[in-house]
């Protein structure tokens, strides 16, 4: 009897003890139809993927920043932010747009599973959305030698190629 | 069998009682810490009792962040985040649109040249060496009772190891060429033991201040020593134990459910540097006034730290969070220096000597060799 009244304690007291089991989410998530346990780099798309999205989060020290892509059927349209303000947005052309889905494809299915993320000062999540799937993946910039940051200087490559 | 029953049926609702126990805890008590204690006496708010400059002392936060307008000091001003990384990738797009055949690696050359041109590049290198050869000062003076002579040696030598890496060629940050439009200063230790810092293309559009170049220069230097690297390293030091405790008691570092020593959100690192930042921005301060008008002098301590202003709280999304809020690092940290409160003749509330067991300077106590030569560097 003692050990159900301690057991009943416990269970009341661990959201308590816990502040969030949102923390304990594991290091990569795939949500898909199908569900690939694990993501596969995508071939490259004879066509663009319109209705297809891109978007990317990071940290860096203190500083967060946002990249955003979407295809339409006839563009590409890009957006970045520092801190939720807008830095810039702009067009690009559609076959832009499916090569750096494709680039972003094969860097998610290439991400080491553990990077040590509760400790990493400067960490980063991609969210891909290819019609009705979704990918998601996080990561730490500081421990993947240099090819997120490889592939946010691309993305900015194209915004500020563009001409308005 | 009934009593399995009852137990099944109680569980999961005194589980969500639980749920919503804390909820209304979290609620009530948003910055509530295990462990609550009074700051030590140096640690007191700048200006907590009356004093000679109330507008300042008695809301310093206010003071730092909320001036409106350029206050540029002598040395220069400090700009907003966006404001530096809006000029780095406008420049940026120009360079791509005069060279439309160019690679990407050919543009980020003509990038890191035109952003840390000759003269930017001097000023960010003489800074770094100011900061540097007092911080190994700023050891060396520390009693034995705080390091002895083989820790010091060890710290010392780890200061002076870290390099300052700053392009051209842009080739230096190929493993992170985004960074060439970035705001970003930051140290790093790479897995060969290398310890580096790097600047971001966009700080030198918004801090051109010396004593905001100097504070963020000490503050990531002064990581290449914090406990947790060192720690990284194997090495422990009983001083830096001390400080630790002395900065939690102070609720300076905030004691969270979900914090890991050194780890997951631990603000110890980010403390220990801020701490240390502060300690070598008073001695600019200390020497610039000498020869700055008041006013130039509230202006060069505001902009010292007037970037810590700005910061994004998104524990949402990333769930990490090792700086402490700006209002403890501007208030408790650096308003809290005994030179900072002397320099804005602001009562200090207790005599003080010594921060968190470390010697520390004051006003009275820095010699004149400390002081010597900072002008040659200023400019």
């Amino acid at each position: 009897m003692k050990s159900k009244s301690c057991a009943l304690l416990c269970l009341a007291l661990t959201p308590l003890l816990f502040s969030s089991c949102s923390h304990l989410v594991p290091s990569r998530l795939s949500v898909a139809p199908g569900d690939p346990e694990t993501p596969q780099a995508e071939p490259a798309p004879s066509s663009p993927p319109v209705g297809s999205s891109v978007q990317i989060e990071y940290l860096l020290r203190r500083t967060h920043y946002s990249f955003f892509m979407e295809s339409n059927t006839d563009h590409g349209r890009v957006k970045s932010y520092l801190d939720r303000q807008l830095l810039k947005e702009g067009r690009i052309p559609p076959e832009k747009c499916s090569q750096f889905f494709l680039k972003i494809s094969e860097f998610m299915a290439h991400l080491p599973e553990d990077q040590g993320r509760s400790s990493c000062q400067s960490p980063f999540k991609i969210t891909y959305k290819k019609g009705e799937l979704v990918r998601v993946s996080e990561g730490c910039r500081s421990s993947d030698s240099g090819s997120f940051s490889k592939l946010i200087r691309e993305g900015e490559f194209l915004l500020y190629s563009v001409t308005d | 069998m009934l009593k399995n029953r009852v137990f099944l049926l109680l569980a999961p609702l005194l589980f969500f009682s639980g749920l919503l126990a804390r909820e209304f805890w979290e609620k009530t008590h948003p910055s509530s810490r295990l462990l609550q204690s009074s700051p030590q006496p140096w640690m007191t708010p700048l200006g907590a009792s009356s004093g000679s400059s109330p507008g300042i002392c008695e809301n310093f936060y206010h003071f730092i962040c909320k001036k409106q307008g350029d206050g540029s000091d002598p040395t220069g001003s400090v700009r907003s985040d966006i404001q530096g990384e809006k000029i780095a990738l406008s420049l940026y797009r120009d360079i791509i649109l005069e060279h439309r055949n160019w690679s990407v690696e050919q543009i980020d050359e003509e990038m890191a040249k035109r952003t840390f041109n000759t003269k930017r590049r001097a000023r960010l290198q003489s800074a770094f060496q100011w900061v540097k050869t007092q911080m190994i000062a700023f050891i060396e003076a520390q009693p034995s009772a705080v390091f002895t002579t083989s820790e010091k040696k060890q710290i010392q030598s780890r200061l002076q190891k870290t390099q300052l890496q700053i392009p051209p060629p842009a080739s230096l940050y190929s493993d992170e060429p985004d960074l060439l439009t970035k705001n970003e200063i930051y140290y790093e230790r790479t897995l060969d033991h290398r310890r580096k810092l790097r600047v971001g293309g966009a700080y030198v559009f918004i801090a051109k201040s010396w004593f905001n170049i100097v504070f963020t220069m000490a503050h990531e230097l002064a990581h290449s020593i914090d406990p947790c690297e060192l720690r990284a390293e194997r090495l422990s030091f009983p001083a830096y134990d001390h400080l630790n405790a002395c900065l939690i008691q102070a609720g300076i570092i905030d004691l969270r459910k979900d914090r890991f020593e050194c780890g997951a959100n631990d603000q110890l690192s980010e403390t220990f540097a801020d701490w240390m930042a502060v300690q070598i921005t008073a001695v600019a301060l200390q020497e610039a006034s000498t020869r700055f008008q008041p006013h130039q002098l509230v202006d060069a301590i505001r902009n010292s730290v007037r970037d810590l202003c700005e910061q994004e709280e998104d524990t949402e999304l990333f769930e990490t969070d090792f700086h402490p809020p700006p209002q403890i690092r501007i208030t408790q940290i650096f308003g809290a220096h005994p030179i900072i409160q002397s320099l804005l003749a602001c009562p200090a509330s207790a005599p003080v000597s010594s921060y968190c067991g470390f010697k520390t300077y004051t006003s009275e106590n820095l010699t004149q060799p400390q002081l010597k030569g900072l002008r040659l560097y200023e400019k």
